[in-house]
């Protein structure tokens, strides 16, 4: 056996000791606080931070192409009285919060299936089953509530009912999610008990934007504490 | 192929460059709101780098074949554009010292920056005007290149718009069209393009560039009306021609190209070969420019002996009224 082969053999078990594509688990812990929207609300300090690995989408149109810049983030999730908070966080030396002719923005997306069911797909939903997407964006500082069923279908909620909130510090973003347990929205996607959800990561430096993004390929898990 | 398509042929021979239509269209559609720093059409003076700054070097378009879009990039505002900036009317108008008018904050550039430089040396320097606006191409490469379908083109006239619901201002459009006649709106987040003036379209009204145009330089009509100006200018003289052709979008803006007084040689006498180099028109219009010039030269000839020439009464617009042909299917006038 060459050693080169020798060197992929290890590879090759060493990559399904550790696959990159597993679903993390993301512990959502209860707080007497009231965390909305903020990034830098202490009551985070609590909660676990599980690392999600991200890869570049699926371009799914020949406009879109590159390799996005975002290889993992940090999530977090708090259970309140009023409703859940997630945060995510991630290393971007640039914070890139203007738009302008030719700059993109930053961005987070955090995806829920409407149905709560793993197996609508994680790549913006396909027909009849739906996805709920919540898009922050670092040239507004404030959430989009989305919804979509394929590639190009994406669609602004009647609804706006979901916070958001970003703040870049240390080469870092920290942007806060959160969205009372029930919408008047029907087509929002139900938040109580364990639920599947993916995220995104747009690095606007690199011109990501749309489908050109860093995304987890699977579901993952969010999890009540018991 | 939509069902009709409307289009336009500018006469550079009759652009005076006055910049009418640029602020006709200006002041109908892009004066606020974000768009200050665009121009649906605007009159650039060739040769030149244009607006934005050297768009025919920014990609875009079809590879040839026309099943692949050609990288694009995105013009920057202050550098390419140009800031849509103030002027100094306070100082100038209203206090004592004398100052000029001049914009509040340094520019780098702008929609007609290099207005009448062109190039050559004396004697034989030479320029002209080039109006450019969106080209409302049979084969969009905008259209192509967004993701979201939010990019149309209409069957009754074959305008291409931009869904103002469905655009998320990705720009994919913006680097796909190979004139860069789509522009990214920061304020609404949204790409924004010339709509044909489609609402007056719709009532029978030539758009605005075309029917303020004071030097009578701008013909609409269908393509397939064959008693309209295009058709008869395009596929019947063939001395109407697109921009850039090779770029593979097909576009419905069409210009007769312009003639050029002779150059001296350096005894002060003439030399019977053009200013304008056939080449550089060439690069503009691709070879089918050559045989339009000499239809021009051999009509313009006959109207100089006094002879009857169809095709330079056409392009001379005795009567506005005539320019334009803007009947909807069924209510076309013999
Ligand atoms: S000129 Fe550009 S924007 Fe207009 S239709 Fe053609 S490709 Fe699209
Ligand atoms: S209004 Fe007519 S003559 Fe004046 S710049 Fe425009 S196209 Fe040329």
């Amino acid at each position: 056996m060459n050693s080169r082969l020798a060197l992929a053999l290890l590879a090759a078990l060493f990559s399904t000791a550790v696959p990159a594509r597993e679903a993390a688990a993301i512990r959502i812990v209860q707080t007497s606080a009231a965390v909305a929207a903020d990034p830098d609300h202490p009551a985070w300090d609590a909660a676990p931070a599980s690392v999600v690995k991200l890869e570049t989408a699926f371009p799914g149109h020949p406009s879109i192409s590159g390799t996005a810049l975002t290889q993992n983030a940090e999530v977090r999730a708090l259970s309140t009285a009023a409703g859940l908070a997630i945060r995510l966080e991630w290393s971007d030396p640039v914070a890139d919060d203007r738009k302008t002719q030719h700059r993109f923005a930053d961005g987070a997306a955090i995806q829920f299936p409407r149905d709560g069911k793993p197996e609508t797909t994680p790549y913006m939903g396909g027909a009849g089953r739906h996805v709920n997407i919540w898009y922050w964006n670092a040239a507004k500082n404030a959430a989009e509530n989305l919804w979509a069923d394929g590639f190009g279908t994406l669609t602004h909620m009647p609804t706006q009912d979901v916070k958001a909130s970003g703040r870049h510090a240390d080469g870092n973003w920290r942007v806060a999610f959160f969205r009372a347990w029930r919408s008047n929205e029907p087509r929002a996607a139900g938040l109580r008990g364990n639920r599947p959800a993916a995220f995104a990561i747009w690095n606007g430096a690199n011109a990501e934007r749309d489908g050109f993004k860093a995304v987890t390929l699977n579901w993952q898990r969010l999890q009540q504490a018991k | 192929m939509t069902q009709r398509q409307l289009a336009m042929v500018i006469d550079l021979n009759k652009c005076i460059g006055c910049q009418t239509c640029t602020l006709a269209c200006k002041s109908q559609w892009t004066d606020r709101n974000g768009r200050d720093f665009m121009y649906w059409n605007h009159v650039e003076t060739k040769p030149g780098k244009g607006y934005p700054r050297d768009w025919e070097q920014a990609g875009g378009g079809w590879e040839a074949g026309g099943d692949k879009l050609k990288p694009g990039r995105l013009p920057r505002l202050a550098e390419d554009y140009g800031i849509p900036a103030d002027f100094s009317f306070e100082a100038t108008l209203f206090q004592e010292g004398g100052e000029p008018l001049r914009p509040t904050e340094a520019m780098q550039w702008g929609p007609n920056w290099e207005e009448d430089q062109g190039t050559g040396e004396f004697p034989n320097g030479h320029f002209f005007y080039l109006p450019r606006l969106c080209n409302h191409c049979t084969q969009p490469a905008c259209l192509a290149a967004c993701p979201r379908q939010a990019i149309s083109k209409r069957e009754e006239d074959g305008i291409v718009l931009i869904d103002q619901e469905r655009c998320r201002g990705y720009r994919y459009c913006v680097a796909a069209c190979p004139y860069k006649k789509i522009y990214f709106n920061p304020l609404a987040g949204r790409s924004e393009k010339c709509i044909f003036c489609y609402p007056r379209i719709e009532k029978g009204i030539p758009q605005a560039c075309a029917y303020q145009c004071v030097g009578r330089a701008r013909h609409v009509s269908y393509l397939d009306d064959k008693a309209g100006a295009a058709w008869r200018l395009v596929h019947e003289w063939k001395v109407a021609l697109p921009l850039h052709p090779e770029h593979g979008t097909q576009p419905n803006v069409y210009y007769v190209p312009p003639l050029s007084t002779s150059t001296f040689d350096a005894a002060g006498k003439p030399t019977g070969t053009p200013r304008i180099p056939d080449d550089y028109l060439v690069s503009l219009f691709g070879p089918a420019v050559q045989p339009a010039l000499e239809t021009l030269r051999r009509e313009i000839a006959k109207k100089e002996k006094g002879e009857a020439s169809e095709l330079m009464d056409m392009l001379i617009a005795y009567k506005h009224g005539d320019m334009f042909r803007l009947d909807r299917l069924g209510e076309q006038k013999p």
